[in-house]
Formats: C-alpha cells, structure tokens, sequence
C-alpha cells in the first residue's frame, strides 16, 4: 500500500481577500501535521483574468507584468503574515487547475488547499473535463476551504475586492 | 482570527470501491491530526437511490431498513478495517446535503472527508438546486480524496 502521509502541503492563493483565511486555515493544519508549506498563486492568462474579473473589461498588457509583481508581493506578505520562515513561494502562469497540479507534481506535493470561493476553479477541478481527467490521474487529496461572504457565492470577485484584499494583507 | 483546531473529522462513503481509500486516506489524516473520526453513509431517499444505481430499477419500501442494516455492517467492517475502537459510525436517511450538513452541526465536525468521484454528491453540495441555501451554511473545510474510475492498487 502506497504512504499516505502529508508531508507537504500546497497552498493556493488568489486575490480575493478570503485568501488570508485559506493561508491560516491551511497553515494550521500543515503545523498540526508539521508539514512543509508551497504558497502557490497562479497568474491567469489575461483572457482568463478579463473573465474572471468581469469589472475589469480587457486588460492591457503590461498589467500582466503588474499581475506578476503584484502575486510576488502578495505572496511574500501572506508568508510575512503567518510568520513562517521556511514556507517556500511559488508564482506561476497558465492555466490555474493545470498549473496547481503541475506545481503539485513537482514539488511533490501531498495535500492541496484552496479556497472555495473560487467556484470557477472548483468547477474546473472537481468538475472540468481537462482538470477532472488530471485529477484522475493524481492521487493528491485537496482541502477546500469554505471562503464565500453571503452575497458572492455566484457572483465573479471585482477587482475592488482584489484590491481590498491585497492591501489589507500589506498592511 | 481564531485558530483553526481539527479535533473531529467526519468521513463520508459510500459504497463504491473507492470508499476503501477515502476511509484510508482520511483515516491517516485525522490520525495525523490527532482527531476523532466519524464514519458516516446516507442511505438517499428511493428515487435517489434508483437515480443513482439505475440497474436497481424501483425498489420496494421494506429495502429501506435493509439498505440501513446493511449500512450499518459496512461501517462497521471499515472500522475494523481501519483498526480502531474509538471510530464513531452514522448511518442517516434522506438528502445527502442535508444530512451531512445535519450531522455537521450535530456532532460538532471540524472536516469532512469525500472521495471526488462521487460528483453526485458533490452536485448536491455545491452546484445542486439546494446549493444555494446549503454553500451558505457549510463552514468546514472539506478534504477531497481523488478516487479514480480504476483503482488498480
């Protein structure tokens, strides 16, 4: 029978400003199992960014690179915040189901965390056709965290929210 | 912010192969943890049931003591399976959403484990027609166990 142990933990980030909680809720668990943490964030291809921040119209391109600078940030704040030094950080760009698992394969990942909020990632791993056949093929459990505020739970995040929620971890 | 403690996890199977990993899987993690584990099957309602298993065809109504007696064995085998007296078993009847969230509440639950492959379910917690009113009143994170179509380990 083939380990199951959860050694390392992957955690998946976005914008929103749920995400703190997703971050604590997975960090908890990782020192409960005193597990290795990755913060992932996945910079979505613009198309996909313009579709998921419906407010935002089309972006243009250099706001792809502000993206990138703007996860890092995130990233180094979430992991200031929680006070752990020997979290790793991880960007990538792409596809955001496809990325995670890749991320999970790479780094050998045994349990992902992320948040629920994002229903549109939920859909495309639990129910997606790509994603579903990936996640046949992996056998890494994920932790999703319950993150909807009462009125959001259908509605697609602004990039007001986004913003509130990068800030408030800046702070 | 409060801290998030993991003291009880709630595993749900069914009777589906996979159901020998989900238990596993969310076995060690609540190990891991140091949490009491529940295991629990909803025994869905007869059209459910006939939805579900379509070869079943109708049922009759006396099946349904049957199909909680023959629950309750299930359990109770996966228990010894996993090898530890301290593992409580829930065998509830009617909507999945409603009597997990029910049993959610009830007991206290700080995790519920799921296998993927039971999309069904899933639907019903997350996309189904209740959903609405049910993604409102989840408050526990969910451990998903990927379960593929065929296990061949």
């Amino acid at each position: 029978m083939k380990k199951n142990k959860l050694q390392k933990i992957l955690i998946a980030l976005d914008f929103h400003p749920t995400s703190e909680k997703v971050a604590e809720v997975g960090f908890a668990m990782a020192k409960s199992l005193g597990a290795e943490v990755v913060l992932l964030h996945v910079k979505v291809r613009v198309v996909d960014y313009s579709l998921i921040y419906k407010k935002m119209g089309s972006l243009k391109l250099e706001t792809v690179e502000e993206l990138g600078l703007a996860a890092e940030h995130f990233l180094k704040n979430s992991k200031h915040k929680l006070s752990e030094d020997l979290v790793k950080t991880l960007v990538k760009e792409g596809d955001f189901a496809i990325s995670i698992l890749d991320a999970a394969k790479e780094m050998s990942i045994d349990l992902i965390v992320m948040g629920s909020n994002s229903t549109r990632w939920l859909e495309e791993i639990v129910l997606g056709r790509v994603t579903n056949k990936v996640l046949q093929q992996s056998k890494i459990p994920i932790l999703i965290v319950p993150t909807r505020k009462n009125d959001s739970s259908n509605t697609f995040i602004s990039l007001e929210d986004s913003a509130q929620g990068i800030s408030k971890l800046v702070e | 912010m409060e801290t998030t403690k993991i003291k009880k996890v709630l595993i749900a199977l069914d009777y589906d192969p996979s159901a020998k990993r989900v238990a596993e899987v969310g076995f060690t993690f609540a190990n891991a943890m140091n949490a009491e584990i529940v295991l629990i099957h909803v025994v869905v309602d007869l059209v459910a049931y006939s939805l579900t298993y379509l070869n079943l065809g109708p049922m009759q109504l006396d099946t349904v003591t049957e199909l909680k007696d023959a629950s309750e064995q299930f359990l109770e085998k996966t228990k010894r399976h996993l090898g530890n007296d301290y593992i409580q078993t829930v065998v509830r009847e009617g909507d999945f959403a409603t009597c997990i969230l029910d049993t959610i509440k009830e007991m206290d639950i700080d995790v519920i484990v799921m296998g993927s492959h039971s999309r069904k379910w899933l639907e019903h917690i997350l996309l189904g027609s209740v959903t609405a009113d049910v993604l409102k009143h989840i408050t526990i994170p969910m451990f998903i166990v990927p379960t593929r179509k065929r296990e061949e380990d």
